[in-house]
């Protein structure tokens, strides 16, 4: 039962990956990666591991391609096709594909022996905040300053200073996710395209 | 589920995988029949309180009684309305957006407990992952007003994306604390950790109390309800981005947001209300259990009503004010005084 739902995602995946990089429209792109993420999530849910599942249906498929949206949403729907023939795009594809081919060959080869079996609960929240906040502490909260500094980074980039007002005080955020910066932007973005309008 | 299919007399012959199909199948059919039950009386009891708050009767006529089955009268003239699309617009997005808002609200049925053993499935993370398919429903907005084609939509679906992606980091923060004192994400576990008399729910506890307004102004943004209604607005967006829909299509949009406002009150009850209690032990019989909790579900989704029908709705700007500087920081604080005062405790 379970190899039969594996390989019916696993061709899903594999399938809406295939449509992403083929379609030429970009919301049709970013929707077939959004599916893509779902298939992804169901193979996560099948080895039981339904908290990381649940985070890649949250966070991939949920923020951030929403933003992926946003972004192509407010470029507007280009007309102008990408060319394709240029001989050094070909050239890299080929490149990146026999690069990939022997990464895969010599990893698929070297396993000789099984994976070691894991616990039912490998993947579940416990098993993973456990690791995240005991072995690798000092990672995470690295990655918590990173991103903290990109938020800043983002609002600093992305506010707009009042007329004669320069070097006043700037419109501060403070305590925000990553998603704030991007959200901020896009919320200032929206009122911006409504003026035409008001 | 299967275990009991298989104890059925008809289907014990049959191959485990052929029954697990089945109660698959089954169980699905049971939601999507609640959902559009319950929607329908969500539908016309919202007509019965917009009316009487303002003054007037709401439906009197279909199903004699106080127009009881106005709403089923509506779903056969949506059912034989004609289904017509807009010429320029995205087909494929366009026709997948109803299914989609709808999927985000049908797959949250799957773990609400409407009782000790009386739920779909008995996720170890049944709060996060509410979240997680109610971010789907942002994907059926975003398509809806890309494939429509049509600027009212398109404005409607960013206000409602946006508006959905910054409600749902207060939310998860107001939900933080109650997580952090049960231990455990699983819906189950955070009911039973309200057993017995009133005063153990997690309403009355000072600092949840503050997370239960967050959570319950937060939910109404959550599934566009007023005063957050700015996706839809009328005056000045048509209906936002289901402006383009008729027939079956916008009955899905319907039915996707009152299976939503069950879903958040659900929550809602879930985690701050007691969820299947009634908070009088001698009343806790299992047989109750089902019916105590749609009951509290039911108070919370009438509260919501109530709100549509009294309050103003806010500006686009002072939206965002109040989810990024009011709402954030207070939950916030919120966890790390709860955080500190537990570690002090404890």
């Amino acid at each position: 039962m379970e190899a039969v739902f594996f390989y019916v995602f696993g061709t899903l995946a594999v399938i809406s990956a295939l449509l992403t990089v083929t379609r030429r429209d970009a919301v049709a792109s970013a929707f077939w990666l959004i599916f893509c993420f779902l298939s992804v999530a169901a193979l996560f849910a099948l080895l039981s591991a339904h908290f990381m599942a649940i985070l890649q249906i949250l966070l991939y498929a949920g923020a951030i391609m929403v933003f992926f949206l946003f972004v192509i949403m407010f470029l507007g729907k280009s007309q102008d096709r990408v060319k394709t023939s240029d001989w050094r795009v070909v050239a890299l594809g080929v490149l990146s594909l026999i690069g990939a081919t022997v990464v895969l060959t010599r990893l698929v080869g070297s396993t000789h022996a099984p994976f070691p079996a894991v616990a039912d609960s490998y993947g579940g929240i416990e098993a993973v905040s456990e690791v995240l906040l005991t072995k690798y502490l000092f990672a995470f909260e690295l990655t918590g300053l990173l991103l903290t500094a990109a938020v800043i980074g983002a609002v600093y980039l992305a506010r707009r200073e009042a007329p004669g007002s320069r070097g006043a005080k700037a419109p501060v955020v403070r305590g925000l996710t990553s998603q704030a910066a991007t959200s901020t932007a896009s919320s200032s973005a929206v009122q911006h395209e409504d003026v035409p309008h008001a | 589920m299967h275990e009991t299919l298989s104890n059925l007399p008809l289907l014990s012959g049959l191959p485990a995988q052929v029954l697990v199909v089945l109660a698959m199948v089954s169980a699905g059919g049971i939601i999507l029949g609640c959902i559009a039950v319950g929607g329908m009386f969500f539908i016309w009891s919202e007509r019965k309180v917009a009316g009487y708050i303002q003054s007037r009767y709401g439906p009197m006529y279909v199903g004699g009684w106080h127009g009881v089955l106005q709403s089923l009268a509506d779903g056969v003239k949506l059912l034989l309305k004609e289904d017509i699309w807009p010429e320029k617009a995205d087909k494929p997005l366009w026709r997948m957006a109803p299914l989609l808002v709808f999927l985000g609200a049908f797959l949250s049925f799957v773990v609400l407990p409407f009782g000790p053993n009386f739920v779909g499935a008995n996720l170890d993370i049944g709060l996060f992952y509410v979240m997680a398919t109610s971010s789907l429903v942002v994907m059926g907005v975003i398509s809806a007003g890309w494939g429509s084609n049509n600027k009212w939509a398109l404005y409607g679906a960013l206000r409602g994306a946006a508006q959905v992606i910054s409600y749902e980091i207060p939310l998860g923060l107001a939900l933080l604390p109650v997580v952090m004192s049960t231990g455990s994400l699983n819906l189950g576990t955070i009911i039973q950790a309200q057993a017995g008399w009133i005063h153990n729910w997690h309403l009355l506890n000072p600092l949840f109390f503050v997370s239960f307004w967050i959570y319950v102004i937060s939910s109404l943004a959550e599934v566009n309800r007023v005063p957050f209604d700015l996706p839809e607005t009328e005056s000045e967006l048509v209906s936002g981005y289901h402006t383009e829909y008729t027939g079956m299509k916008f009955a899905f949009f319907f039915l996707g947001e009152y299976a939503d406002m069950f879903v958040v009150s659900a929550i809602g009850v879930t985690v701050f209300l007691g969820g299947w209690y009634s908070g009088i032990p001698a009343l806790d019989v299992p047989a109750l259990f089902p019916l105590i909790f749609i009951l509290k579900s039911f108070f919370l989704v009438f509260v919501q009503i109530w709100l549509r029908w009294t309050l103003p709705r806010l500006r686009v700007d002072q939206l965002m004010y109040v989810c990024w500087k009011v709402f954030i920081p207070i939950a916030l604080a919120n966890l790390l005084l709860y955080g500190v005062i537990r570690t002090v405790l404890s």
